[in-house]
């Protein structure tokens, strides 16, 4: 953003950065209580829409810009509108809240907080995890993640200064290790046939599945007008 | 905001997110919030993995993001899918209603503060009056086969 002397002091003093992700971070947490707490299901698949949003954000400020736009387009867009759909065909008035006791919500708060203390201590207590950090990944990052899908390791070039280790130092870190050894360097083209097929298979899957069924008992037309209606 | 600080708030928002997922997980009876709150754990990890894409110069995190969004997708089609049969079958969501596939020596878990199922509106087929034409409904009949 250009510099201009009409702006104000503390608006060029502030870190957009952290000011971003602080707010995305505060949303996607928020409306995530808000999914936990709500007892109407519908508004509980709005608040989910809102905090996927705000983590598609987090991935814009970590760099991550094409999974960024793929959370946006496919997650939020595609798998939550099925899911609203889901919630729509099925809420029906007995059905939208269905309450739980408050013995079992102390329960899974209590094995929630203590998850959450067993996490946050072993994520801050690795070592590797103290140091600065020791490589960065480009923010154009569509193209990188295309050739890697192709079976590319643009991370693992040999040219670059990985494979300059010193004598008798061990790589450090797995993209160095895997840089130093050519045979590892296969990309993720195996994975991605995969999870294509997969994907492939599970949608023509569920299309059978939720296919319009026809009766069991296949009637004459004489007779259809008659029973229509009643159940086999 | 970028290296270390960054990791350590990623691993925070996705460590937070992780376990409201499982709150919503442990507490919720509804099958479809059930997968709600998959997906916010799903993205707690996806968080992770992507700060720690950053933090490492490697690109595995973010490949890995793609799976578990195309893996995501899949899991809600097919378990919508079953939800939906299982819902147009008996008209319950609550998990506790499918018990079927416990042990045999394990006592039925008993809801208290559930509709019974007598409550549920009664669609009750009905005779055509005689001498006309009866209205048909597709959807209606298709989805009575709990009756």
């Amino acid at each position: 953003m250009m510099e201009s002397p009409t702006l104000p002091v503390f608006v060029a003093a502030i870190n957009w950065h952290s000011l971003l992700f602080y707010l995305f971070a505060s949303a996607a947490c928020g409306f995530a209580v808000a999914v936990v707490l709500t007892e109407n299901v519908v508004r509980m698949a709005f608040y989910l829409v809102l905090s996927l949003g705000a983590t598609a954000g987090l991935f814009f400020l970590a760099g991550a810009d094409f999974v960024g736009a793929m959370q946006l387009m496919i997650y939020v867009g595609g798998t939550l509108v099925l899911l609203v759909f889901g919630v729509m065909l099925t809420a029906q008035a007995p059905l939208v809240s269905i309450r739980t006791s408050p013995a079992d919500k102390v329960l899974g708060g209590l094995v929630a907080a203590s998850l959450l203390a067993v996490l946050l201590q072993s994520a801050f207590s690795v070592e590797a995890w103290r140091r600065p950090a020791v490589g960065d990944v480009g923010t154009p990052s569509a193209t990188p993640l295309g050739m890697a899908l192709l079976g590319v390791r643009v991370d693992a070039d040999p040219t670059t200064e990985t494979t300059a280790l010193p004598a008798g130092q061990r790589p450090v870190s797995a993209t160095q290790a895997a840089a130093l050894n050519p045979s590892t360097r296969s990309g993720y083209l195996l994975p991605f046939e995969i999870v294509s097929v997969h994907l492939l298979v599970v949608l023509v899957g569920a299309a059978y599945l939720a296919r319009a069924k026809r009766r069991r008992t296949p009637r004459s037309t004489e007779t259809a007008g008659l029973d229509a209606g009643g159940g086999p | 905001m970028a290296g270390l600080p960054l990791l350590q708030n990623s691993l925070l928002v996705g460590a937070l997110l992780f376990v409201l997922g499982l709150v919503g997980m442990l507490t919720r009876r509804n099958l479809i919030v059930l997968f709600l709150s998959a997906e916010l754990m799903l993205q707690g990890i996806s968080i992770s993995l992507v700060a720690w894409s950053r933090f490492h110069g490697d690109w595995g995190g973010q490949v890995f993001v793609i799976f578990v969004l195309t893996v995501a997708a899949c899991e809600a089609a097919v378990a919508l899918v079953f939800v939906l049969q299982a819902f147009a079958r008996t008209g319950r969501l609550d998990a506790a209603a499918w018990q079927s596939l416990r042990e045999s020596n394990l006592p039925r878990v008993v809801d208290h503060e559930l509709p019974a199922i007598d409550d549920l509106p009664a669609d009750w087929p009905k005779l055509s009056p005689a001498g006309v034409q009866p209205v048909t409904d597709e959807n209606s009949a298709l989805q009575r086969d709990h009756v």
